[in-house]
């Protein structure tokens, strides 16, 4: 009986826990198809707004913050593979680091939102009523779409700061590490989803 | 243990993280300039194509694709499927309507 109960309390399903993963991970992918489908929509109606609009964004914001959160999905991947091989201090480390760089994308994200914002360009702003339609329709998906990514951003650093306490506390280790490489899965998606987000809100239009 | 196959996965080595990591620097440097010539459709296609690029190594490296088990990766694979096709359709639709 004791033994029984032992093992259903040691019991652990990396498959299903990665697999659940996975799936969320892909509900998360839908969440900015639908925008970024609108976005194509919308370009294909006004592509000289969008083109305008687009010329207004700091490609060189857009572009540090691209390789900043490509160093933090390495840092991530770098971390799983630290606690893999069990050392727990530089999981940490790596952990921090990546939790910093998101910090770093964050400060840059505000101070690029509050450079439109002090222009009036934000919807229910003065400058923002004046665009032609196409150009508001631009910030508009602007807004939404790199704000929903950086709530993404905040949840990450959030999950992956729970894991590093969870870390410290042996809990997740060598053998157990499933809860740290699912919160370094979903880091890696915001990433990806900022890969495809610059180039089409900065590159393209 | 249900998990010894999982400390059994193949490791990737800290040095191909690294490689792949200046990969995609590279690739994203050269999406910007790309996206500064003169030409049209590469300005446009350019950019895109060398995203989808990174998101692929950062899945199959970062995120272990390339070792990960047959199931979640074939489920990954169809649900991507899935985004493209219906991504696809609504294009053609708008496009040449």
């Amino acid at each position: 009986m004791n033994e029984t109960v032992e093992k259903v309390a040691s019991h652990r399903d990396y498959a299903g826990a990665k697999l659940g993963m996975w799936l969320f991970l892909l509900t998360e992918l839908g969440l900015f198809f639908g925008p970024l489908l609108l976005y194509v929509m919308h370009d294909i109606r006004h592509p000289e707004a969008f083109h305008a609009a687009s010329q207004s964004l700091d490609k060189t914001i857009g572009f540090a913050n691209t390789l900043i959160l490509l160093t933090s999905s390495l840092t991530a991947a770098l971390s799983v593979a630290s606690i893999r091989r069990g050392k727990t201090e530089l999981t940490l480390i790596f952990i921090f680091v990546t939790i910093t760089l998101g910090g770093i994308f964050l400060v840059n994200k505000y101070l690029e939102w509050t450079g439109k914002i002090a222009h009036g360009i934000y919807p229910g702003g003065d400058a923002f009523a004046e665009l032609p339609p196409g150009e508001a329709v631009f910030y508009g998906l602007y807004f939404f779409t790199t704000g929903l990514h950086g709530l993404h951003v905040i949840a990450g650093m959030i999950v992956l700061a729970v894991t590093a306490t969870l870390t410290a506390g042996g809990i997740v280790n060598k053998r157990d590490f499933v809860k740290l490489e699912n919160a370094a899965l979903y880091w890696h998606l915001v990433d990806i989803i900022w890969i495809f987000l610059f180039p089409f809100f900065y590159l393209i239009s | 243990m249900s998990e010894g196959g999982e400390e059994g996965r193949e490791r990737t080595g800290y040095a191909t993280y690294a490689l792949v990591w200046l990969g995609l620097m590279g690739l994203t440097w050269l999406s910007v300039t790309v996206a500064g010539l003169e030409a049209g459709a590469l300005k446009i296609a350019g950019p895109l194509v060398i995203a989808a690029i990174k998101a692929v190594f950062v899945l199959a490296f970062f995120m272990h694709l390339k070792t990960e088990r047959g199931l979640i990766r074939w489920v990954v694979v169809i649900g991507l499927i899935a985004f493209i096709v219906s991504g696809a359709l609504v294009f053609s639709d708008v496009a040449y309507r």
